[in-house]
């Protein structure tokens, strides 16, 4: 089977679900998905009262028809499927569209990458042929578990046979020493909002110029690595968000460099169909179809926002508290398989099935590849997309 | 200027034969049954042996410190599975990224169309596999840090991320 963990979308999961849930191969993340179909599993709600699905769905009906500013968020990992009807019900609702890839600089970046601005790759392209990555403001080890055994750094490619050990280096740049830097042959720590410096000082060595930056000799020395690579891909994660103000510099270095960009990101299937609709990722207002940062779920919420409707995605535990608190003052929608803060503080509640286990349909891995998510197990849950079908036929 | 580059080596753990000998007395004195020290400490190591057959580092005041740090060092051990050839895999700190899996030459070898390029075992002969989120051990007779060509091979070690296989032994 496929796990939906993460946008890795390993597909190399045995799994067996009996009287016990046994999962091969899937990294604990998502085992833990697997394993939590018995468990925390959302309730049917309204203003906290449990209720059946169908008055839940026309609760939310109402709420999105009499809202006069909504925004529709996530979601995180679910099927194209979901992703559309996402889309649909934004339109008819006239609400503004967005998830978390418009929290720093995930979205720009692959909005570039969808224009074609820059250079990318496929994971399996990164397997057979990368000899250096690097992971800019990213800890895939630890939101990607199994990013770098599948792809990018252990296993041995066509063109990599002799894997790790002598065919690829791996280079973490991050502001602390985390799982993905522990396991990196280098690692360039750099203070927050100082990328920028770095950034200069990589170009210099591309150029032929001495750093003026850190170690000189330290930065040399990965400068040229960096220049020396036959195939290098640069991951990029929410960590850019706080340290580069220059996002465009950052991506003329991508550029010099020749290096393939590969942002870690979840819930690109979205991205992709709002692109090939309106030109953009995310940020999107279907009242007016207008674009831009006021649509930022963030700064929509500090706004006239009055009603959210959130997709399978904790987002709550992802702001600040204030914001939170905002969320659960407006009228909040939450749709999902398992309750967490954000049901919390939700006025109404509607469970879904968990996709990729108890529904099936499409999903894109970061980069794009299409895989199929098959049903396998009956639930009584109904699919997250057709909970969203369901809204819009009620409006 | 606060640039730190560091360039990662494998780090020893203290969990050694020699981290737990500078603990003991080292006056060699026999009580516990073995003929010094270090081959208690060995001992300990291999779970051949228990901490309380040392009895001066409970009976002896100025010894406390160093039991209780022992204690501490070797609580993991004592809660950990330990294969017979002596791989130590923590399974509280293991998160299943599946590197080990992939490192290992042995899994590579026996496997080249799965641990090999990236994937699940696809073979019964690999040692290392991921089942429930956590690493698991099975044809340990086959690694290498074992049986008479022994190598001092640490390609599941130095890719774990948590610390999570060690080889107490040695
Ligand atoms: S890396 Fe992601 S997709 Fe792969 S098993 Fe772990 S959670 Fe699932
Ligand atoms: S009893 Fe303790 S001090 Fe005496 S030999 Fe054994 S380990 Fe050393
Ligand atoms: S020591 Fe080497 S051969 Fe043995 S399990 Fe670890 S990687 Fe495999
Ligand atoms: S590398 Fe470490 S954390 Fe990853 S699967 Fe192996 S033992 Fe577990």
């Amino acid at each position: 089977m496929i796990c939906l963990g993460c946008s890795c979308l390993c597909d190399d999961i045995e799994c067996e679900i009996g009287e016990e849930i046994k999962v091969g191969n899937a990294c604990l993340r998502g085992f833990r998905r697997i394993d939590s179909i018995n468990e925390n599993r959302l309730t049917p709600r309204v203003e906290r009262k449990e209720e059946n699905i169908d008055d839940t769905i026309k609760s939310a009906a109402k709420l999105l028809e009499e809202a006069k500013n909504p925004i529709i968020f996530g979601p995180e990992n679910s099927t194209l499927e979901t992703e559309k009807e996402a889309i649909e019900l934004a339109k008819k609702a006239g609400a503004i569209i967005d998830n978390m890839s418009s929290f720093g600089y995930s979205g720009y970046l692959v909005e570039k990458i969808f224009r074609k601005e820059v250079n990318t790759c496929t994971l399996d392209e990164t397997r057979d042929d990368c000899d250096v990555s690097i992971y800019w403001g990213c800890d895939p080890m630890s939101s990607h578990p199994r990013m770098m055994s599948r792809y990018s750094y252990y296993p041995r490619g066509k063109n990599r046979q002799r894997g790790w050990e002598q065919d690829r280096d791996a280079i973490s740049i991050d502001v602390r020493r985390s799982l993905t830097a522990e396991i990196c042959d280098k690692f360039i720590k750099v203070p927050p909002g100082r990328d920028f410096e770095l950034m200069k000082a990589f170009k210099d060595v591309l150029s032929g110029k001495i750093p003026k930056f850190g170690d000189k000799k330290s930065i040399m020395k990965i400068g040229n690595l960096i220049k020396k690579a036959e195939f290098g891909v640069l991951f990029t994660g929410l960590g850019l968000n706080y340290s580069i103000n220059h996002i465009d510099d950052f991506i003329d270095l991508v550029k010099d460099t020749g290096f393939r960009l590969q942002p870690i990101i979840e819930g690109i299937g979205l991205n992709k169909l709002l692109f090939d609709e309106t030109g953009h990722v995310n940020k999107i207002n279907y009242k007016d179809k207008s674009y831009g940062i006021e649509n930022n779920f963030v700064e929509a919420l500090k706004g006239d926002i009055d009603t959210a409707l959130i997709i399978g995605s904790d987002v709550a535990s992802n702001i600040p508290l204030k914001l939170a608190k905002r969320l659960r003052e407006i009228n909040c929608i939450y749709v999902g398989p398992h309750s967490n803060l954000t049901s919390h503080i939700s006025k109404v509640n509607i469970p879904t099935a968990v996709c990729g286990i108890e529904s099936a349909g499409k999903a894109y891995r970061m980069d794009l590849k299409e895989e199929d998510l098959e049903k396998i197990v009956d639930s009584n849950f109904l699919p997250d997309q057709e909970i969203l079908k369901r809204i819009g036929d009620a409006l | 200027m606060p640039v730190d580059l560091c360039t990662n080596v494998a780090k020893d753990s203290d969990l050694s034969p020699m981290g737990i000998y500078r603990l003991l007395p080292q006056t060699n004195c026999k009580i516990c049954g073995e003929t010094s020290c270090m081959s208690f400490a060995f001992k300990l190591l291999k779970k051949e042996i228990t901490l309380d057959k040392c009895t001066p580092l409970y009976e002896e005041e100025d010894y406390e410190e160093d039991r209780r740090a022992l204690e501490e060092m070797l609580r993991p051990l004592m809660e950990a599975e330990m294969t017979e050839t002596g791989l130590v895999i923590h399974e509280d700190l293991c998160f299943g990224c599946g590197n080990c899996v992939v490192a290992c030459p042995v899994n590579v070898a026996e496997d080249p169309k799965g641990c090999a390029i990236g994937n699940g075992p696809t073979s019964d002969k690999v040692i290392l596999k991921v089942e429930n989120g956590k690493v698991k051990a099975a044809n340990v007779e086959s690694c290498r840090r074992f049986g008479e060509h022994r190598i001092l091979c640490n390609a599941c070690i130095t890719p774990c991320p948590a610390k999570a296989i060690e080889f107490p032994g040695g």
